[in-house]
């Protein structure tokens, strides 16, 4: 489990400490508060520097399409990741984690002179990242722009834990849903996904991965006289399907999901948040969950009722940030009083 | 539908005791017309659960721009120990303490006051009120009404001070509401003498 995040210059956080967290994490805060931005450092050190977390930024923000030409890549992937776009101070995001130790990424845009190997002449910085643990360092990980995108250079492979991230308009559908379906099924483990799709559907009798309609797809039987596909139940189907096949993809890990209540009736709240904390119980998931919803954190404070719950509250004054940490008793209190908490 | 979370959106908190307290220090302040002074008047509830409101208070959104919380208690049976009392709520969660009642703290951030009701002694808020209307003829009125039901066969007047307020409020247009609602309806005489604590008190909150 992740304890005790430090990040430094990364985006809207010049610096933020978040001291404590517990097995469960809804964090909130307003706009441009850096919700988002503290689940993508947690992601990006989950990858230790890796493609895949360095990338995260393009789905996170929706820049896929924007960031394919090296210039994009510089001015709108790489040089906004740095806080206040200063590109000369390394972003560093370090935490313990309970098994691995203390963890740190450190992130740096150097430039093109100061090369990997001396017959490149580019113009274009490097993306440098480096995996530490313990204080000392483990992996480098360099990135360069080409003409046709970021070219991987040099690195080893050093992921301190497993991390997915569920974003609030990318749920998982189609045949990598179907996919991660049958890989459960194999580990005879299928029937967590059908238990949390039955919180909405209480219909539903059974699901399966088939492509008889000529692409993979998750199908559920609600009682009719043919199978339906998933994706026509409803966005609130197709979302909590993403996050039980998330869960079970990401046992001993972190699960990072952006806007939880995305999709999700009111009525059901405190449902799927009881299926996140059964189910992150039994896995030995960590979650970090976002909300901009009062009735979300209701739903969790009534639904989890251990003190394995924290809500974390980022504020940002004059350019300064801090995270807010509330314990079980504190979000009880805030609750009970009704007080603003996000 | 549900309420809305209450924001801390105001620079100066009051923070008192139960639903009628905040219905009548909500009158009091509109009384003492200190429009230009921006306060928020929370019901903490019962004097047993302010320790609990304060340490969710202190995590609420808009707490790091409060600059003076006031806590108004009830003495019940001493003034000295319900100040005792609300001194160990705030020194629990690393508030500042005031050393004396109806004081500001010597330290801000936020700067903190205390004020037990009735003052000294012992009592509560309507103890106050009945002060208002001491020895008016309806205040006579009641006496009589009380020594007629002591003596009844087993007639006692239990907790004489809500008894009284009660008794006094049966004499208004509007007998059902409470001491707080009562207060709101202009049904108290706001500018009785016996006030002046509480007035000193909050204008005290209010002045920078």
């Amino acid at each position: 489990m992740l304890e005790r995040i430090k990040i430094t210059n990364f985006r809207r956080f010049r610096e933020l400490e978040v001291p404590r967290t517990t097995r469960i994490n809804v964090i909130t805060g307003s706009n441009n508060a850096g919700k988002t931005s503290l689940l993508e450092a947690i992601f990006l050190l989950s990858s230790g520097g890796n493609p895949i977390g360095v990338n995260i930024g393009r789905d996170l923000r929706g820049l896929a399409e924007d960031t394919q030409k090296p210039a994009a890549v510089r001015e709108i992937l790489w040089k906004p990741m740095f806080s206040a776009l200063d590109t000369g101070t390394p972003i560093e995001i370090a935490a313990h984690h309970t098994d691995s130790g203390s963890i740190s990424v450190k992130i740096a845009l150097e430039e093109a002179a100061k090369t990997w190997r001396k017959e490149d002449a580019f113009a274009d910085p490097y993306l440098v990242c480096t995996f530490f643990r313990d204080n000392g360092q483990i992996a480098t990980s360099v990135y360069r722009l080409t003409d046709v995108g970021i070219e991987f250079m040099s690195g080893q492979a050093e992921i301190p834990f497993t991390a997915k991230i569920l974003l609030p308009y990318l749920d998982t559908t189609g045949s990598e849903a179907a996919g991660l379906l049958g890989a459960l099924r194999q580990r005879k483990q299928g029937d967590l996904v059908l238990e949390a799709l039955r919180v909405i559907e209480p219909r539903l009798r059974s699901i399966e991965d088939n492509s008889v309609s000529g692409a993979p797809m998750i199908w559920g039987d609600i009682g009719l006289s043919e199978l339906v596909p998933l994706p026509v139940m409803g966005g609130g189907i197709v979302r909590i399907a993403s996050l039980a096949l998330a869960m079970a993809t990401v046992a001993g890990g972190v699960l990072l999901v952006d806007e939880i209540e995305n999709g999700v009736h009111h009525s059901v709240l405190s449902n799927v948040w009881r299926v996140i904390d059964d189910t992150s119980r039994k896995l030995g998931i960590q979650v970090f969950a976002t909300t901009h919803s009062y009735e979300c954190l209701q739903a969790a404070a009534s639904a989890i009722e251990d003190d394995d719950l924290s809500i974390h509250r980022l504020e940002v004054n004059e350019d300064e940030s801090r995270c807010v940490t509330l314990d079980r008793s504190q979000i009880d209190g805030i609750i009970e009083y009704g007080m603003e908490v996000r | 539908m549900e309420d809305k979370p209450v924001e801390i959106n105001s620079p100066i908190q009051l923070l008192v005791e139960g639903n009628d307290g905040r219905n009548f220090f909500e009158a009091f302040r509109r009384h003492l017309a200190i429009s230009e002074c921006d306060m928020q008047i929370h019901n903490y509830g019962g004097i047993r659960e302010l320790s609990g409101f304060l340490s969710a208070f202190l995590r609420a959104s808009g707490f790091r721009d409060v600059v003076r919380i006031g806590i108004v208690r009830d003495a019940e049976p001493s003034a000295d120990r319900a100040f005792q009392s609300v001194q160990s709520a705030l020194g629990n969660v690393d508030l500042p303490v005031p050393a004396r009642i109806g004081i500001l703290s010597a330290e801000g951030n936020p700067y903190t006051s205390v004020l037990i009701l009735p003052g000294q002694g012992s009592g509560m808020l309507e103890t106050v009120l009945n002060q208002s209307f001491a020895g008016t003829p309806v205040d006579v009125c009641i006496d009589g009404f009380f020594e007629c039901i002591e003596s009844t066969n087993g007639g006692e007047i239990h907790r004489p001070d809500k008894a009284r307020a009660n008794a006094y409020l049966s004499s208004t247009p509007e007998p059902q509401v409470s001491v707080g609602v009562a207060a709101k309806k202009g049904y108290w005489n706001l500018d009785h003498e016996t006030f002046r604590p509480i007035r000193d008190f909050m204008q005290g909150l209010c002045t920078v």
